[in-house]
Formats: C-alpha cells, structure tokens, sequence
C-alpha cells in the first residue's frame, strides 16, 4: 500500500466498475452454494454451535447461520451498490452542474450542499426508514438521497479545474453542443475522481444498510441482510455468540476490501500522478 | 472582518438550515399512516369519539402548515412539547440526559485524540511502519461500529469478565472506579472509527509538511529531530486538524446513538432508539433538532477556531 509509485496506474473507473460487477455477480451466485435453505427452520437443532452439518452454527429457531450469510450478502451488496448509484447520480449531477454552470446556479447548489452536509444523517435516516418502511430499493434511495453531497463537492472541484484546461476550449472552439463537451468531454475525465467517490460509497452504503437493520428499520425479516440478522443475533449473545460473529465479520470483511480498494484507486488517481 | 463579525454571520447562516431540518422532520413525523394517534385506533379502551376529540385537541385537525407553524412557534418559546411514553415534557427528558452523553463524547474524543496524535507522529519517523498504520486505519474505517460493540461485550465482559457489559454505574452513587470501568468500553468503540480517520488525516498532513522545503532548510540549520517534529511539523500540521477534529465532534453526537443503544448507556442516543422503538415522536423531533443545533454550533466552533488559531486569518 505504500509504493504506489512503482505500480502502474491502471484506469481508476474501469476498475471500479469491475470490481462492482464482480460483487454484483458473488451476490447473484452465492446463494447457489448455502448448504441449507435460508429459511429452513429445524427446531431440533436450535442454537448449536459450529458443526460440519451446521459450520457456522444455527440461530434462535434452528436456521442455518452460513446459509442465512450466503443468502443475506445479495441485500446488503444490493443496497451497497444501489445507493452508491444514486449518490452518483444526484452527486456528479449536482457537482458538474454547479461547476460547469458556475454564477448563481453554483453559489446556489453548493449552499444546499453544505446545508445538506450538516443535517444529522443516521438519526434521520432511522427517523425516515421506521416511518416510511421501505423496501431494498426505497432504502438504496434513501441511502444515496442522504450522502451525494461530498461526491458534488469533489466533482465540482474537479470540473472547475477541468473547465478551463486547453483540451476543452478547443473542444468549444470546434463548436461542439454543450451536452456532448459534457458527456463526451468533462464528464470522462473527471472520472477517476467520480471513480474513489464510488467506491467509498459503497462501502458507506453497506455500513448504513446495516446499521439501520440492526436497529430494525432497515431491510425487514424474515428476509435476511447481514444486518437484521444482527439485529435478531441480539437477544442471543450470551448463548449463541456465533450468530453475530458471522454476519458481523462479513460487513467488515467486504467494507475493508472495498474501502482499501477506494484509497488505492485515490493513491493512482491524477493529483498522485507526476503531471 | 472580525471573528465576531465572521461569527454573528455564520449563525444567521444556520437559522435556514435549522428550518429545513424541521421540515423534513415534521413533513417525516406526520407521513405515518393515520397519523400519531395511529396507536389507539386499535385499541378497545378508547371510543372513537375520544379520538375525535383528542384529534380537535391536538390540532390534529387542522392542514399541516397550520399544524407546523403552531409547532414552530411553541418550540421557539421553549415548549418542546410532551412525550407519548411518559408523559413528562421532551426537554426535560432530554436535558437529564445531556450529562451522559457528554461524558461518553468527551471521553471518547481524548482517547481518539491522543491515541492518533501518538500514531501519527510514531509513524512519521518510521515510514517502515506506514503500511501496517495505513491497512489498520482502513480497517478502523470499515468496521460496522455496533457490530465492534457487540464483540467487544463478548470478549471483555462475558468471556473475560474484565468490564461490565452495559450501563454507566452499578448503583446511583456508585464510587469513581466503578463509572470509570462501565465507561471503558463504550467511549474506547465510539473512540475507534475517529481514531482511524484521524491517524489517516494528521499522517497526510505531516507528511506535507515534512516534504516543504523550509522544514529542509531547518534541518539542515541542526535543529535536533526531537524539536523538529514537536514544534516545526506538528504545528502546522494540527492547523487544519483541528477544524477536522471539531467537524467530526459534530458527528459524534448522532453517531452515539449506536454506541449507547449497544451499551445501554443513559445518554441522548440512548433515549433516541428509545423513542423511535416506540414511536415517541414529539421526542424524536426534538432530539433531530437539539442534534442538528449541536451541529450547526460545532462547525460554527470551528470556522472560528481555525482563524482565531491561524494568524494569518485573523484579520483577513
């Protein structure tokens, strides 16, 4: 982690965007490997430790611990993925617009930002998430409406910078359409900045995903996430702590993974680079 | 202009903020279904001319603008309101539990402090060490903070023996050592994500500093190491940690609410889990306002700070 230098810098937004499609894909195929229905209730077998039938132990009624983890990865990377998504969205738009545009549209979007920065995020979103009951996608939403304000700051401090490079005048000067600089243009080379923004938002993404779960206004049971079952590991501590390692262990795991992934895509992005 | 000036400015600046956070929160409140007095529809003690009447009462009736501004104007004048669970009024329930919450921040704010503060400056002189400080920070960052709570429990508390698992004293009146061994867990969990994020922070930081060619010339004049650390890089490398330190203060307060619902500590965000389990809304307004006041107050603290600590802001 610390000689970025000897390394070449591979494309910051091609490698986030693997790395994005391969946790959609491990969600997707997960499941196909749990050894046991995540549902499966076998009352016999309530609370028993790790064994080869159960390796990961069962919880309160007899569920299968690993398979309930297998199964709960594809919700909690869902919300991970999605709100990044729509941090995205809202962010890169918010943030080029402001800087592209600049004037009163600027001075207007980033005071909304800062306001918006200042609001207590978690206790809002318990707040909104108990009193609204939303689903996986509604709570994405919710993650992503709540945390794209560092993501327009970083992209309009990029495109300011961008905006009057030489590269993008004479893209002007040849009388380009303005959405095309944009799509074409802007927007591509700021991406890998967009690109660390990405990243660490997913990782948020998960973290608040769980986090509301386990306080039971997240993804609702009996559908598992790796936080509800947290949140239901709970009343069990004491007897059946193998219940909450597990699940724990995974959002930390998978968190670390992707957040080291965003400091290093930050280590080979443009301002590390020797100009 | 003059910090007071600066500072007078700044508080203005907060006021539409503190609206809008009320507004989504009242908008938020008033979505339920059926609205607050939802909970005793169901219910075979109450006839339902009662809750006509308490539906009159509560102004209930009224269109919600209306039902705001009479909100509005009572909270400005200091009635917050009551709350549905006991009955007795929000700010004294919130008020009496202000003292916990400060002791647990406050705690866990030294012990991040110093504990980066050490970090950073181990890891200046060694840069051998920079892998291990940067892969144990990003780790620090990645940790689901109830989840650290909940093992920390099990391994000191349960298997251990070592700490209480939850609570803040044993008995009312209990001695010292015995508030000090409750505290322990929960400000050293609430400690570890700040501590991470600022090992990250101050490291950057020094690094810059260490780099600029006038800590070069001051080497090269002898300044012994010692000095050139302590006085020559730190200091201005605590500039602008010290506004992040004060903005993550701010964090703080809404992120207690995991590390005290985990430990059942008596605090603020103890009370807040509370109040949403059971729908207690005029309480969980009032706690969403008193946090994002406390925001606003924090960052408004630390724009000040930051000129009055940097000469060189203080008159520009």
């Amino acid at each position: 982690m610390s000689d970025s230098t000897s390394r070449a810098p591979a494309s910051p937004a091609r490698t986030a965007a693997l790395m994005a499609l391969g946790i959609a894909a491990v969600a997707l195929l997960l499941p196909a490997v749990a050894p046991h229905a995540p549902d499966a209730i076998d009352l016999v077998a309530r609370r028993v430790g790790p064994s080869m039938s159960h390796w990961f132990g069962t919880d309160d009624i007899g569920r299968d611990v690993l398979s309930r983890v297998l199964h709960g990865a594809r919700l909690s990377l869902f919300v991970g993925l999605a709100s990044a998504v729509v941090t995205l969205l809202l962010g890169v738009g918010v943030g080029v617009a402001a800087g592209w545009r600049g004037g009163w549209l600027d001075l207007l979007l980033m005071r909304a930002t800062d306001a918006l920065l200042s609001m207590p995020r978690l206790p809002l979103l318990m707040v909104a998430a108990a009193i609204l009951e939303p689903g996986a996608a509604a709570l994405a939403v919710l993650v992503g409406a709540t945390g794209w304000m560092e993501t327009a700051r970083v992209v309009r401090a990029e495109v300011l910078s961008l905006r009057e490079r030489s590269f993008i005048e004479a893209v002007r000067a040849s009388g380009a359409a303005e959405w095309r600089i944009l799509a074409r243009h802007l927007v591509p080379n700021a991406a890998p900045t967009i690109a660390v923004a990405a990243t660490l938002a997913v990782g948020r993404g998960i973290l608040l995903e769980s986090a509301l779960s386990f306080f039971g206004v997240g993804v609702r049971p009996p559908a598992p996430s790796w936080g509800n079952m947290l949140y239901q590991a709970q009343q069990s501590m004491t007897t059946a702590p193998w219940v909450a390692l597990c699940p724990g262990l995974c959002i930390f795991a998978t968190v670390f993974v992707i957040n080291a992934m965003g400091v290093r895509l930050a280590r080979s992005g443009p301002e590390a680079r020797p100009a | 202009m003059t910090s007071g000036a600066i500072a007078v400015r700044r508080a203005a600046q907060a006021v539409p903020l503190l609206l809008m956070v009320s507004v989504i929160g009242f908008t938020l409140l008033h979505l339920v279904p059926g609205g607050p007095l939802d909970v005793y529809l169901g219910s075979p003690n109450v006839r339902p001319e009662d809750i006509l009447r308490l539906r009159t009462a509560y102004g209930l009736d009224q269109p919600l603008p209306v039902q705001y501004l009479a909100w509005l104007a009572a909270f400005v004048k200091g009635d917050w309101g009551y709350s549905f669970t006991d009955g007795r009024p929000v700010l004294t329930r919130l008020l009496e539990r202000v003292p916990a919450t400060l002791e647990l921040m406050v705690s866990a704010l030294s012990v991040a402090l110093v504990v980066a503060l050490v970090v950073s400056l181990w890891r200046a002189r060694r840069p051998r060490g920079a892998g291990a400080v940067e892969a144990l920070s990003v780790a620090g960052i990645s940790l689901p903070v109830f989840w650290l709570g909940l093992v920390a429990q099990l391994v000191f508390a349960v298997a251990l023996r070592w700490l209480p698992s939850s609570g803040r004293m044993a008995f009312d009146g209990a001695g010292l050592a015995d508030r000090l061994r409750h505290l322990v867990l929960p400000a050293l969990v609430l400690a570890t994500v700040h501590v991470a994020a600022w090992t990250r922070y101050l490291g950057a930081s020094l690094d810059g500093v260490l780099s600029a060619p006038w800590l070069k010339a001051a080497r090269s004049r002898g300044v012994p190491a010692r000095l050139l650390m302590r006085r020559h890089a730190l200091r201005p490398a605590l500039l602008p940690f010290v506004t992040v330190v004060l903005l993550d203060a701010a964090l703080l307060v809404s992120g207690a609410v995991v590390t005290e619902s985990v430990f059942a500590w008596p605090g603020l965000g103890g009370l807040f889990a509370e109040a949403l389990a059971r729908r207690d809304y005029a309480l969980l307004m009032a706690f969403l306002m008193l946090t994002s006041g406390a925001i606003v107050a924090l960052n408004l603290l630390a724009d000040v700070a930051y000129r009055w600590i940097d000469p060189r802001l203080r008159d520009a």
